[in-house]
């Protein structure tokens, strides 16, 4: 029915700004979204992702800057001739009509003729999988049920473009996942471009073809979630993409090559970055082996106490005191991994699972979003 | 600790035992000697249904009270519709100028009215000086809902208001977002939405405007009286109580059954989470 490969906009955004008052609640954003693909925008709360979003359909003007969606300029266009599909936090499902008259709603502004409406939205129901639902309130639905009704009212009239400012945040997490494998499935079937925003780090990851990760009204970085885990841009998205654990001083060149100078040592490091800078060495907790002894050989090693273990089943999460009193984390499974709390140990890694990014000082590390 | 419930019960039985003293007795005493006075029966309803002189001032109040309705919903609705979207300062004048006449004695307010459409008074005079003829309003049934929709006009927009403040704006955004121009949404959205507000507010204007006696005094005349008159008249010069009680018992009636229909029209908005009780 759908042909995928034409029914996505592109979306581009340059420059985007908007300030209230002297606040910069946005401060010149770029982005592109291609023809049909997941774009996540992920921040912390109050980094901009709404503000972002609330622009691109048209609720909200912006300060200054671009959105062009299929090359199109669509800022002074109102929100009712943009053709977008926007699904609302908290459903914004209309009370006083049945789910099948909240789906038939784009669809009669439209003007379609009565009997094309009801197959559509038959149709509708049917993939959201709320067929024989069709004649409850919203308020005879449960939240999840409510949420599939929106989205199916946002995506019926097949807008080119989906905005969703955080779909799934009133849902429990059983129901969120659930939901998540439905968004994935949707958005490959019907081939839209899907513009999602949440402050989950790892519903971005699972769904998204690339993020682009928010903090303060700005863009850190965007990239594929691998990018984003493997080669963070900022010291921000590394602490807010999965568990990272941070090292920081300054850049030296050494006998053996440049080491990063820090408060646990000398460790050493791969970077195009100069000696004498400032900066951070990124190491995933998986990337992390325990040793009983310090490592003899030529690897990055530093002691550490451990503080807690975990046991999540197929591995252990475990928490760890460097000497300088910051904390880290290590993952894995294994004999190498039965340790106890208050165990000294001697953490190592190879030198190319480390992964330095320039230091900043407008870091919040806010952490996890609220 | 008093236990909760009982304290309650207490607090509930002061109000409902001043009210039963002197309100429901009043109503059930008159409802009483309207079977039951001179003797046991129905003649005191069949006299009253039976009088065509009677019914065409029933008639009158039925149709002064709906006239009063429409317009305090035709004026009441936008008034109530530009303190919702308007800014928290001119929000503020607007409430204040629809509170401000409930410091102001309705016997005044009501006097005010007579001076103002009385013959040669400054509304005929402005007519006249058009040369269109004079406008002496007074002691016809349309000074009447003029002095009644003055005095009911906060009751409908506070009903109104209260409804529409709590619309969730995002339901207005999520229209404009489907296709819906500003326009469209109000019409589609937002109005439906007020129904619970509007049922409301007619329902308590309408009531209210059944038993209203000053205006119709002040501002009306014996020829073009209403019910209340009537009953009043009843009592105090002919000593019928019987009489004057089954007139009551039909503006009872007439008011309940009001009531039960606005309860049958809100509920749909309540079910569906939009009415009053949510
Ligand atoms: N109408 C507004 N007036 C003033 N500040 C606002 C307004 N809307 C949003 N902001 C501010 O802009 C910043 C970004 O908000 P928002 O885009 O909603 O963040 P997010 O969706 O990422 O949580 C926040 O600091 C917020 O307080
Ligand atoms: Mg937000």
């Amino acid at each position: 029915m759908h042909n995928p490969s034409q029914s996505g906009a592109s979306l581009e955004i340059s420059d985007l700004s908007k300030a209230y008052g002297s606040f910069k609640a946005l401060d010149a954003v770029s982005l592109t979204a291609r023809q049909g693909e997941f774009l996540s925008l992920l921040g912390p709360s109050g980094s901009g992702k709404t503000t972002t979003l609330n622009m691109i359909a048209g609720f909200t003007s912006p300060t200054s800057g671009e959105i062009r969606v299929d090359g199109r300029e669509i800022s002074t266009l109102p929100p009712y001739r943009r053709d977008i599909g926007i699904v609302f936090q908290h459903y914004a499902l209309f009370p006083h009509l049945t789910a099948a008259q909240n789906i038939a709603f784009p669809l009669q502004r439209r003007g379609m003729p009565r009997r094309d409406v009801a197959v559509r939205v038959a149709e509708a129901l049917e993939m959201v999988k709320l067929d024989g639902y069709g004649d409850r309130y919203p308020r005879q639905l449960s939240g999840g049920q409510q949420q599939r009704v929106a989205f199916a009212r946002a995506v019926v009239f097949k807008p080119k473009l989906l905005l969703m400012d955080e779909p799934l945040g009133a849902l429990d997490k059983k129901l969120r996942e659930d939901l998540q494998g439905e968004i994935r499935r949707i958005h490959r079937s019907l081939g839209i471009t899907f513009v999602f925003v949440t402050h989950d780090q790892e519903e971005a990851l699972a769904l998204s073809d690339r993020i682009a990760v928010f903090n303060h009204g700005r863009i850190e970085q965007i990239g594929t979630s691998r990018e984003l885990y493997e080669t963070p841009a900022t010291e921000f998205v590394a602490r807010f993409i999965g568990e990272a654990n941070i090292f920081s001083g300054t850049l030296v060149r050494g006998d053996a090559g440049l080491a990063l100078d820090t408060p646990v040592g000398l460790l050493p490091v791969e970077t195009r970055l100069p000696a004498g800078r400032q900066a951070s060495l990124v190491v995933r907790p998986e990337r992390l082996e325990i040793g009983k002894a310090p490592h003899a050989g030529s690897d990055p090693h530093v002691p550490a106490t451990v503080r807690d273990v975990v046991y999540l089943g197929s591995n252990r999460r475990i928490e760890i005191v460097f000497d300088d009193g910051r904390t880290g984390i290590i993952r894995g499974s294994g004999r190498g991994t039965d340790v106890g709390a208050g165990e000294r140990i001697d953490i190592r890694w190879s030198i190319a699972d480390g992964y330095v990014v320039p230091f900043s000082s407008s870091q919040t590390g806010d952490g996890h979003g609220s | 600790m008093l236990n909760d419930t009982r304290l309650r019960w207490l607090i509930l039985f002061v109000p409902v035992a001043v009210l039963g003293v002197f309100f429901w007795y009043g109503v059930a005493d008159s409802l009483w000697k309207s079977f039951a006075s001179p003797e046991i029966g129905l003649q005191n309803y069949a006299a009253f249904l039976q009088s065509p002189a009677e019914m065409a001032v029933l008639r009158r109040t039925f149709l002064v009270s709906i006239g009063v309705t429409a317009v305090c919903l035709a004026f009441g609705y936008p008034y109530a519709y530009l303190m919702t979207v308007t800014t928290a300062r001119l929000r503020t004048l607007l409430m204040v100028v629809v509170l401000i006449p409930f410091w102001t004695s309705m016997m005044v307010r009501t006097y005010a009215w007579v001076a103002l459409l009385q013959n040669n008074g400054p509304l005929d005079r402005v007519f006249k000086s058009l040369g269109i003829g004079g406008l002496a309003l007074i002691g016809t049934p349309g000074a009447i809902m003029i002095g009644i929709t003055q005095i009911l006009m906060p009751f409908m927009i506070m009903s109104l208001y209260a409804n529409m403040v709590r619309i969730d704006r995002r339901l207005l955004d999520a229209a404009d977002s489907l296709g819906a121009s500003p326009a469209v949404a109000f019409v589609k959205v937002f109005v439906p939405m007020t129904v619970p507000g509007v049922v409301a507010g007619c329902t308590l204007v309408f009531v209210l405007s059944l038993g209203f006696y000053l205006a119709p005094v002040l501002l009306g005349s014996p020829q073009h009286a209403m019910l209340s008159q009537l009953i009043v008249q009843q009592v105090s010069q002919l000593l019928d109580f019987g009489r004057a009680g089954a007139m009551a018992g039909v503006l009872l009636a007439l008011a309940l059954s009001v009531v039960a229909l606005g309860a049958v029209l809100a509920r749909p908005a309540i079910e569906r989470g939009y009415g009053e009780n949510t």
